[in-house]
């Protein structure tokens, strides 16, 4: 056989085994009539036919591309509350994405871009005052305004080149990676949005401290990040979310006589778009509130709970299913002739009939896009912009 | 001649489907088959959805599948650098046209740009044909929209062709 059937064989064999499946599962998976069939494919003495190394691939969370190109080392991927069972299939499936995404910066000559400052500090000394600064710092430096859980998403893709994915995960898993394959979250698409916000704040603290978690959890030997590293990132998030001085003036705002109705938390956690559990705690955690079998008992109120519940339904909101600048991405790679327009549709998960209405979604009209994107010759050249004269008066 | 999924949709959409796999020797890639979620007509002035039923005429023998090996597709993939990304499909209709010995005189139709160039970057401009001139071909002529059109075709393969000239998208 090839050497070119024993490099995809390998591939095959790092994806299974990265899958966590076992050789009988894919293979049966497949429709291979037997073990030895995916055994012979693995160790590169068989050759399959494409549409079976196609299912394979799917099986796998990979796209076909990936297996016939150059092997990317695997990145890591920070789990926060990895699921106890199946938590593989997400993994690739995020990781499937951000080597969609590599793929199609590649196709306009880019790669991923990282412009996330690193925090190079020993998480073990890391105090909960020190997450806080950390916070007020990107705070600021993103210039999140009055509301941050409302920017930040927006501010941490233009900004920062942040991806951020809303995958079909359980409740509470998000994940996080940091690499030559770019940055990127992973967000359960059908959590709240609050506990979006709070997932996305979350992560954030475990990509700004990337290094530290990585050779922390070399020196552990493990794959998590530690529980006081949680701990951290859920301080360095709250302090985000609800920077304390804003926390404080809308509290005297809202009350009197230092104060505050029940009701008026509600709204207020409404307003900074953030749970009611998080501005709880944050008011403890600031001294506000510094009863904390009180902040318990409030907490378990079934009433208060039913009135936060139905103040949240104006406020419920579905992200998109894909982040914009990967759709746009890939629409500009399509219109350069570089991504061919029924892998647009794979990437767009539709079918090609349906690839305008699915663009139109993303505010892209195909049709006048397509009127526009005939060439036209320029004449430019980069430099001092002083030394250009300018030809003629605007009209 | 071997038919992108493109095509397929389009000459449903025209109503010319049944008419043209009986004056034609159609053949489909095994992959573009398998992608249920490419095959469905849409009505342009309504947007009803149809279901396109391949299968059925894969079973008659009216149209023809046919698979690549995953060596014959690897080869064709490693040939482009990583800034051209075809459609499964479409790689493998390029290494039935490459590479198997059946098909070495078909012709490739695709109303996919990133397609064709690919198809040209591998030396087959000659073998790439719009749907609108297959239509007229056989008497079937009509109007198509701009995907299926000659000029379409055309400008693709010139664009394929200012490539060519500094060797763009493929390996030594």
């Amino acid at each position: 056989m090839s050497q070119e059937i024993h490099n995809i064989g390998a591939r095959i064999k790092a994806a299974r085994e990265a899958a966590g499946m076992k050789q009988e599962e894919l293979a049966r998976a497949v429709g291979f009539a037997s073990r030895q069939i995916l055994s012979d494919l693995e160790r590169g003495v068989r050759d399959v036919k494409a549409s079976e190394a196609a299912r394979i691939a799917r099986l796998l969370h990979l796209d076909l591309s990936s297996l016939l190109s150059d092997p990317q080392p695997k990145p890591r991927v920070l789990w926060r509350a990895q699921p106890s069972e199946g938590s593989e299939p997400i993994e690739a499936t995020f990781l499937q994405w951000c080597d969609r995404q590599r793929r199609v910066l590649r196709l306009l000559d880019q790669n991923p871009p990282d412009q996330l400052p690193s925090y190079d500090r020993d998480l073990a000394q890391m105090t909960y005052a020190d997450a806080d600064r950390l916070a007020r710092d990107v705070g600021r430096s993103l210039n999140l305004g009055a509301r941050p859980a409302r920017t930040l998403c927006d501010a941490l893709e233009s900004q920062f080149d942040v991806t951020i994915w809303y995958l079909d995960t359980p409740p509470g898993c998000a994940a996080c990676t940091r690499g030559a394959h770019g940055v990127s979250i992973l967000v359960p698409c059908g959590e709240a949005p609050w506990r979006r916000n709070f997932d996305i704040a979350h992560e954030l603290f475990h990509l700004l401290t990337w290094t530290a978690a990585e050779r922390e959890m070399s020196a552990d030997g493990t794959c998590a990040p530690s529980k006081r590293t949680e701990q951290l990132a859920n301080a360095f998030a709250a302090s985000l979310l609800l920077p304390g001085e804003l926390v404080l003036r809308e509290l005297e705002e809202r009350s009197a006589a230092r104060r505050v109705k029940l009701a008026e938390l509600v709204a207020m956690a409404r307003d900074f778009s953030v749970a009611l559990d998080t501005l709880v705690w944050r008011l403890h955690n600031l001294g506000c509130w510094p009863d904390r079998a009180a902040v318990d008992d409030v907490l378990r109120n079934p009433r208060l709970r039913e009135f936060d519940r139905a103040s949240q339904a104006g406020e419920w909101s579905q992200p998109t299913r894909l982040p914009e600048r990967f759709v746009q991405s890939a629409y500009a790679a399509t219109l350069r002739g570089r991504l061919s327009r029924t892998k647009l549709a794979t990437y767009l998960q539709c079918g090609l009939p349906d690839l305008p209405v699915c663009l139109a979604t993303y505010g892209i009209d195909e049709g006048l896009a397509e009127l526009t994107s005939q060439d036209i010759s320029l004449e430019f050249q980069t430099g001092d912009l002083d030394a250009i004269a300018m030809p003629c008066e605007q009209a | 001649m071997i038919l992108d999924a493109g095509p397929i949709i389009g000459l449903h959409e025209l109503g010319a489907w049944k008419t043209f796999v009986e004056r034609y020797e159609v053949v489909v890639p095994q992959l573009v088959l398998d992608d249920e979620a490419l095959f469905h007509s849409k009505d342009a002035a309504t947007g009803h959805s149809e279901p396109i039923d391949l299968v059925a005429d894969v079973g008659s023998g009216r149209v023809l599948v046919a698979a690549a090996s995953l060596t014959a597709i690897f080869r064709v993939a490693s040939r482009f650098t990583d800034v051209i990304e075809l459609h499964d499909g479409e790689l493998e209709a390029l290494a039935l046209l490459t590479q198997d010995e059946s098909y070495l005189g078909h012709v490739f139709c695709s109303a996919d740009g990133a397609a064709i160039e690919g198809a040209c970057m591998l030396g087959l401009a000659d073998r790439c044909m719009s749907l609108e001139e297959l239509l007229g071909m056989v008497g079937l002529g009509r109007r198509v929209s701009w995907r299926f059109t000659k000029g379409f075709t055309e400008r693709h393969k010139r664009e394929d062709g200012e490539r060519a000239v500094t060797g763009f998208g493929l390996r030594d």
